[in-house]
């Protein structure tokens, strides 16, 4: 039996004269996604993109675990084909859907004829079906309003497609179409949400990740590396920018004031950040900043952060709760890399007390006496750039 | 040397041979320790994870590895029991299981749990029937092998899934695959399974270790305290070297190709077989094992007689039992004259109609020489 996959776009129709140009991103991206799986045909018809695969033995749930993580899909049906005669759809369905049916006790039968030169109309579809489940199945019984299984018709132009029930997509829309951000990845367990969530929105990614050795390990970057991976299931391929980070904490541990040791490193990192941003092309930054959840996150603190950038900062777990964004961070499957116990650069050398008010006018000049521009030059001169893609 | 025991255990294959003893003696540090080496090894057992994970179609974090397809069983059977003791105490199960499970069953009666062995039925076959009706909904534990060890016989594991959610209940679902590994394709999520075992040393990779899948977000019970190797479920240094050569006696799977020329050498030997009049064929289904009986010669003189005289090895029953009369065939309802003279023909794809040849030779002159019973 031949199975395809009938994807429904969400957002995208309305997107008026765009509308192609986010269909046709869609597509890219999709193929993208199945890249290594099954070999599939993606086309699009009467507001639906098909996914057909080339050959029999394809791996259809593979195909769909991968669709499921495509940005941009609202939901999809995973259907059997069948000719466009009421014979073919009823021992199609019947063979396609044995093991739900199997296990149901009530179901229902849904038509939807846009062909309309399909001899059945809608109703006598769905009463012709429902009869030869009932004989097959007599275990079952109708119930049309809340039914275990509600099998669904499709009579289209090119064929008849069978499924019961729909597959949540993962929303948003589809990775580029809104341009190119820059996040800045620690290891924790909230930028790897924060990008996600802007990926979702459409941003291609570049990533930024500072390591301090001795300070810090190659397991914590290579932690990083996973978690990119993981976010790239969604986002499509990350390039990661390593920067060498030991000398500038190491300065900044000997000469500036102590409380102002996290305020000054997350200056110097937005600095940097933004130079590899502009020259990669990406015309934003992104961090997974929360308000107010640590010290280096109040009001005043991100005020001060963010006077380092020219560039906008997006911010999207903001007004997030730990325990809102653990939520997604385990839906992405990056939580239990998240806790994994290493080392990262935020937490070499924490003051006892930071300040959690610090004044720009002191800030700035703390950081200007110690002197930092040279090493960031340096640093910006010794990046080490990681290609990464989907761990699957 | 004509080598037709390879559901006991396999020869190990030279590139599992060569990264066993690189693992050994280049790259030998602790996967836990923090320096260089101990990095190094870590990355090691990460790649190797992924290669099994792989060829099972499941994710890495899924793969716990063990010493091997036994202590995997004791795990998954024992450990998913104890986890699910407070939700019912009924386990269903098959007559025909790996001792390592039927062990553990007999652990977990003592214990107070009641299992129902399901036998087959006299077409030699464990129905989808059976299984239905023995699982309800206050079953935990499903415990059904992929491929029986001694017969070749096919379980319909694929549709115990399906049963389980059928039945409103919320038995964990384990299935030993160690003969199935690597012969027939495995995807976890088609299955539908919470716990599967396998095995290296029947896929060409040292004996030792072997690993157990566990669906991610199912709970079972530890046997072993210690570390925190493998998420604290199977604790102790990890046997890096041998998990090194079963990574990389995986990485040469064939299973579509393998299949389709074990079929063909199997269809061989048994037209062979059938032009002995002594020999009675009790399966010959799954490609990779044929039982035989020649109700005639006791199977441990036939199998001495034909390693000693012709180098031919087979085994009678399998090989955990040494010399204890078959409980699977037993299972099976047959007669002690059957049992006793049963033997066990297992292939793998390195074999050839040489080796066939060589075997039909020694055994009908084993029949024509050796004092019947």
């Amino acid at each position: 039996m031949k199975e395809i996959v009938l994807i429904k776009v969400g957002e995208i129709v309305l997107k008026g004269l765009n509308r192609k140009n986010f269909e046709s991103m869609l597509i890219k991206n999709i193929k993208h996604a199945l890249n290594g799986t099954s070999r599939c045909k993606v086309n699009s018809a009467q507001s639906t993109i098909y996914v057909e695969p080339l050959y029999d033995d394809a791996d259809i749930e593979e195909i769909c675990e991968r669709l499921q993580k495509v940005f941009g899909i609202v939901a999809f049906h995973r259907a059997a084909v069948a000719e466009k005669t009421m014979q073919d759809i009823t021992s199609v369905a019947l063979s396609y859907l044995e093991d739900y049916l199997d296990t149901a006790s009530t179901f229902k039968v849904e038509a939807k004829r846009s062909d309309k030169k399909f001899p059945l109309n809608s109703p006598q579809i769905c009463r012709q079906l429902g009869h030869d489940i009932l004989q097959k199945f007599d275990h079952l019984s109708v119930d049309v309003h809340n039914p275990d299984v509600q099998v669904t018709v499709e009579v289209r132009d090119f064929g008849a497609y069978i499924h019961a029930g729909v597959i949540k997509g993962a929303g948003g829309v589809p990775v580029g179409s809104s341009g190119n951000g820059t996040i800045l990845i620690s290891g924790g367990i909230d930028s790897p949400v924060a990008a996600w969530m802007m990926a979702k929105r459409g941003l291609r990614l570049n990533a930024v990740h500072f390591a301090s050795p001795p300070y810090t390990s190659q397991r914590a970057e290579d932690k990083v590396v996973r978690l990119l991976q993981k976010v790239a299931g969604y986002a499509g391929n990350i390039t990661m920018y390593v920067v060498p980070f030991t000398e500038i904490q190491e300065t900044i541990r000997n000469k500036c004031p102590e409380e102002l040791f996290t305020i000054i490193m997350r200056r110097l990192m937005m600095q940097i950040s933004q130079h590899i941003a502009q020259d990669t092309g990406s015309s934003c930054l992104i961090t997974g900043e929360s308000l107010g959840q640590v010290a280096s996150q109040t009001m005043q603190a991100i005020v001060t952060t963010d006077e380092a950038a020219d560039m906008v900062v997006f911010r999207p777990l903001i007004g997030m709760d730990k325990e809102e964004i653990v939520k997604i961070s385990r839906k992405i499957d990056t939580f239990d890399i998240s806790i994994e116990p290493y080392e990262d650069c935020c937490t070499v050398f924490t003051p006892k007390h930071p300040r959690t008010k610090p004044v720009l006018k002191y800030v700035k000049q703390a950081q200007e006496d110690a002197g930092f521009d040279s090493m960031v030059e340096t640093a910006l001169n010794n990046l080490k750039v990681i290609n990464i893609s989907s761990s699957k | 040397m004509y080598y037709l025991d390879n559901s006991a255990t396999t020869a190990v294959g030279s590139k599992a041979v060569q990264a066993v003893l690189d693992v050994m003696t280049n790259n030998f540090g602790n996967p836990s320790s923090l320096h260089k080496l101990g990095y190094e090894a870590s990355l090691v057992l990460d790649k190797a994870r992924l290669v099994i994970a792989n060829s099972i179609g499941c994710d890495n974090r899924e793969v716990y590895f063990t010493s091997g397809g036994t202590e995997a069983n004791n795990l998954a059977v024992l450990g998913a029991a104890e986890a699910r003791k407070r939700r019912g105490n009924k386990i269903v199960t098959t007559a025909i299981e790996h001792p390592s499970v039927l062990e553990s069953m007999k652990e977990l009666e003592n214990r107070g749990f009641e299992v129902t062995y399901l036998s087959p039925n006299e077409k030699g076959e464990i129905t989808v029937k059976q299984l239905s009706d023995a699982i309800d909904e206050k079953t935990v534990l499903v415990s059904v092998m992929t491929v029986n060890n001694e017969t070749g016989l096919i379980l319909p594991t694929d549709k115990i899934a399906s049963i389980i959610k059928r039945k409103k209940s919320n038995a964990l679902f384990h299935t030993d695959f160690v003969q199935g590994y690597g012969k027939i394709n495995c995807k976890v999520k088609k299955i539908g399974c919470d716990l599967l075992t396998v095995s290296a040393h029947k896929v060409h990779a040292p004996k030792g270790v072997g690993a157990l899948y566990i669906k991610k977000g199912v709970n079972i019970k530890p046997r072993s305290f210690g570390g925190l190797q493998e998420s604290k479920i199977r604790c102790g240094t990890e046997a890096l070297p041998f998990i090194a050569g079963f990574a990389e006696a995986v990485n040469e799977f064939d299973v579509g190709g393998n299949f389709a020329k074990v079929s063909s050498l199997n269809e061989y030997c048994v037209e062979k077989l059938r032009e002995i009049p002594e020999v009675v064929i009790n399966s010959s289904d799954f490609p990779y094992i044929i039982n035989i009986s020649t109700n005639c010669v006791m199977s441990q003189t036939m199998l001495s007689f034909l390693s000693d005289k012709y180098g031919v090895y087979v085994s009678s029953g399998s090989a955990c039992h040494k010399g204890e009369l078959s409980h699977v065939l037993k299972a099976y309802g047959y007669d002690a004259r059957r049992i006793n003279s049963a033997l066990r023909i297992s292939f793998c794809e390195s074999n050839t109609t040489k080796d066939v040849d060589m075997f039909i030779t020694a055994l009908k002159d084993g029949l024509n020489t050796l004092v019947r019973f």
